[in-house]
């Protein structure tokens, strides 16, 4: 040990502060140093005035005085309705520094995350409405054709609940199976993107209703990969 | 006004305590009134040794009373009910100090530098005549420290309670609260020392 370690034993030197072993491990050095014995010297010195100081105990002028005001405010606070001390007690919570700075920092988040999602949102509602757009002045061409292994989709081949997303005429029922056009299975697949989007605001966008908007997204998650060749 | 103790006292037995706030916490603002008596004393010393001047540390004795009062039924009883107390006053004494160090700093930036050069302004040894005028020299240089070595130091070294106390009432750790006091005791001895000189014990 140095004499660095030791300084912080020397001054930890009031009873119950250094173990039995920090004791004599510091004792011990201060044999054989000769500046930390001078530390402990000067430390001493301090301390009587520390012990001066500590004796002297401030006491109020009019002790008397000072409980019967006390006691008239808690009577004050005894005689007040259980709602107005509980609404106080959070008012003292809140107003705590810590719990304040913290508050603080949770509305300033919210705010951030808020505000963030807000511009995001405007993004994607302005993307799927392009997209909307192009894909229903996309005009029909004929192409290859696959079926769909998806029960969702199937029901929406007769359905025009998603005209406005997808071209009329995009699945077809044909001798028992649901087809699609392989051009137009990415637009099937671009509804992956009404995920970064909250399906309520999609819904609404595109004037679907949004269970089945989940519906159709969930399924077509599920069987994008069970598409196969007619 | 101050008085020379080598330690509190309660004269109040510990059982007698618990049976004060037993009642307390049933609404019986008598014993309420006891418990006041009992620890105002303990509780002014502790905010005094912490705000500028005797009515801000009533004002926090009031405060902190009426707080014990309205979250007694919190109180658990395995606890020290003064260590209890205490924390209480801390906290508002801490509060203060905060609103009081914004204070300094929003309208004195330059007034404090320095000061712990200047403490022994007009002052010597030779010269410190009462105890009193040593306590106010203490308190001075403890509020140049940073709030955590300021609290260990005054409840350690000025309020003497013993090292769990002081943990239980910072919510430190004990090594950290042992690091705090190093740290404060090294600060304010070094300045005693150098300012001064070599004291005799019996002055």
């Amino acid at each position: 040990m140095n004499c660095k370690q030791f300084d912080r034993m020397l001054h930890l030197n009031r009873p119950g502060e250094l173990s039995a072993r920090e004791a004599e491990l510091l004792l011990s050095h201060l044999k054989t140093c000769g500046r930390c014995a001078l530390e402990k010297v000067r430390i001493e010195q301090a301390d009587i005035l520390i012990e001066r100081a500590r004796r002297t105990v401030p006491l109020a002028s009019n002790p008397d005085q000072l409980i019967a005001v006390t006691m008239r405010g808690v009577r004050a606070a005894a005689s007040k309705p259980l709602w107005v001390s509980a609404i106080e007690s959070v008012l003292d919570f809140f107003w705590q520094p810590s719990v304040r700075y913290a508050s603080m920092a949770v509305i300033v988040a919210a705010i951030g995350l808020f505000t963030f999602q807000f511009l995001t949102m405007f993004n994607d509602i302005y993307k799927l409405e392009l997209s909307a757009k192009a894909v229903v002045h996309k005009p029909i061409t004929t192409g290859t054709y696959y079926s769909v292994e998806s029960g969702s989709l199937k029901e929406l081949a007769t359905s025009t609940e998603l005209h406005s997303l997808l071209p009329s005429g995009t699945l077809k029922s044909s001798n028992g199976q649901t087809i699609v056009r392989q051009s137009d299975i990415t637009s099937i697949l671009s509804a992956y993107g009404l995920r970064s989007l909250s399906t309520s605001v999609a819904s609404s966008v595109l004037r679907i209703d949004k269970r089945k908007l989940e519906q159709i997204i969930d399924d077509v998650t599920k069987n994008a990969k069970t598409f196969t060749e007619f | 006004m101050v008085r020379e103790s080598a330690n509190h006292s309660l004269t109040m037995p510990g059982h007698a305590v618990k049976e004060m706030i037993d009642a307390s916490q049933k609404g019986n603002l008598t014993s309420f009134e006891l418990l006041v008596h009992e620890h105002q004393s303990y509780a002014f010393s502790l905010a005094m040794r912490f705000v500028a001047n005797e009515d801000e540390a009533s004002d926090v004795v009031q405060d902190s009373f009426i707080r014990v009062w309205q979250h007694l039924s919190e109180y658990n009883p395995n606890r020290k009910f003064r260590t209890w107390l205490y924390m209480i006053v801390t906290n508002l004494c801490l509060d203060r100090l905060r609103v009081l160090k914004r204070r300094r700093t929003l309208f004195s930036s330059n007034e404090r530098d320095g000061e712990n050069e200047n403490v022994s302004n007009g002052h010597d040894m030779e010269k410190i005549h009462s105890n009193e005028e040593l306590a106010s020299i203490v308190k001075r240089l403890a509020e140049n420290l940073s709030t955590k070595q300021q609290l260990v130091f005054t409840l350690r070294d000025l309020q003497d309670l013993t090292m769990e106390e002081v943990a239980e009432i910072t919510g430190m750790s004990m090594g950290t609260v042992k690091t705090n006091l190093h740290y404060a005791r090294k600060e304010i001895r070094d300045i005693l020392v150098r300012h001064y000189g070599v004291v005799r014990a019996d002055v």
